[in-house]
């Protein structure tokens, strides 16, 4: 029922791993979802996929230059010029998933959004806030952040963004297991 | 309509008021791909608590006291806690060893014999809980293997074995406590 073809791209970069999305507000019932998700990226979109714990996909979005597409099982496809207006139906808040195309690599992007930048003693980002989001990467491996955490505030809303790679592939190389260093990226 | 599966697993219900086992959880992708996901064991003592341990690759903890299911994960330090009746979507073991008996949250068909199993079909009485259809094929009386279709082509498949029944458990095996610096978050 894809109507979005399955990409038939190479992905390049793949991280697949666990996330939980936390949503609480005051006068809201809390929301919590932990599940897996996998990223696929190719050299001109990514694919994501977020995946119920007993390994049921929730939602796909399909990113191609210009438009991404959200597809729910029951729900009809939609479609926006960014992630982050789409996934406000997930995870009741805008949180900037575009920018994991950039950020599972451990990249900023380059623009007067990103601010107070940390590093580690290797160079490597620790710490960024963009568009009032404050983001943190730790557990780096040879292609990039293996934990990452995304929170900020939207309307009364404090949103939590967890996510934990188990398992990476880089296009020439791959690396299935637990924790542990992947192969550098070739 | 006879459904052999149906009534063996009526009979597993009977049968095992308490035991332990292993299971191992697969995806297979639309291109018959497969990859073993995850591994680990699980407990239950009817009525409603279970648990579910991932071991490996990583640790992660699904438990039901049975009045609240925690859903535990140490690497996002992350705690969600769901009431027992809201969390069929939790892990299997919410489906094999919950309190909500299979026939009441699940309309039940019967499948072919396949795979030297017995199967029937479970489809949620409750659509939105991500989950369209469940197949549980049923080996000597004991569940034996779980099929997970999604509307996207991938399969989960969930191996049990070594079921073992239990006489008793100690108190605290369905009892979760989670750890300082773990963000809990109750879900009505």
């Amino acid at each position: 029922c894809a109507s979005h073809p399955e990409p038939g791209f190479v992905s390049q970069f793949e991280r697949s791993g666990r996330f939980v999305a936390q949503v609480v507000a005051s006068g809201e019932p809390a929301e919590s979802v932990q599940g897996g998700f996998r990223w696929r990226q190719a050299e001109y979109g990514w694919q994501l996929d977020l995946l119920g714990p007993l390994g049921n996909t929730l939602a796909r979005l399909d990113a191609s230059p210009g438009v991404v597409v959200l597809q729910r099982p029951g729900n009809e496809t939609r479609s926006a010029p960014t992630a982050s207006a789409l996934v406000a139906d997930l995870f009741g808040a805008q949180v900037p998933v575009d920018a994991l195309a950039d950020w599972l690599r451990g990249h900023i992007q380059d623009d007067a959004r990103v601010q107070n930048v940390q590093y580690d003693e290797q160079g490597r980002v620790v710490s960024l806030r963009q568009d009032g989001w404050q983001v943190r990467f730790d557990r780096y491996d040879g292609a990039g952040p293996r934990l990452m955490e995304i929170s900020g505030v939207e309307l009364g809303r404090t949103v939590i963004l967890r996510m934990v790679v188990d398992s990476a592939h880089v296009s020439g190389s791959s690396r299935e297991d637990g924790h542990g260093p992947a192969s550098t990226v070739s | 309509v006879a459904n052999p599966a149906a009534d063996q697993f009526r009979q597993f219900v009977e049968a095992f008021s308490a035991a332990t086992g292993q299971f191992e959880q697969y995806t297979v992708t639309g291109q018959g791909q497969t990859t073993r996901a995850q591994s680990g064991s699980f407990a239950f003592e009817r009525p409603g608590k279970f648990r579910w341990d991932v071991e490996q690759p990583y640790a992660q903890l699904v438990v039901s006291d049975g009045r609240s299911v925690f859903q535990y994960d140490p690497d996002l330090r992350q705690a969600t806690v769901r009431p027992v009746d809201q969390s069929i979507g939790s892990s299997p073991a919410a489906i094999l060893f919950g309190d909500v008996a299979l026939d009441d949250a699940f309309n039940i068909e019967a499948l072919p014999e396949q795979d030297g199993m017995e199967w029937l079909r479970a489809i949620p009485e409750q659509p939105d809980s991500g989950l369209n259809q469940v197949d549980i094929g049923m080996f000597e009386g004991k569940p034996a293997r779980l099929l997970l279709r999604d509307s996207f082509g991938q399969t989960t498949r969930i191996d049990l074995s070594r079921i073992r029944a239990q006489s008793s458990f100690s108190s605290d095996t369905f009892e979760f406590s989670p750890p300082t610096g773990t963000d809990v978050v109750r879900v009505q």
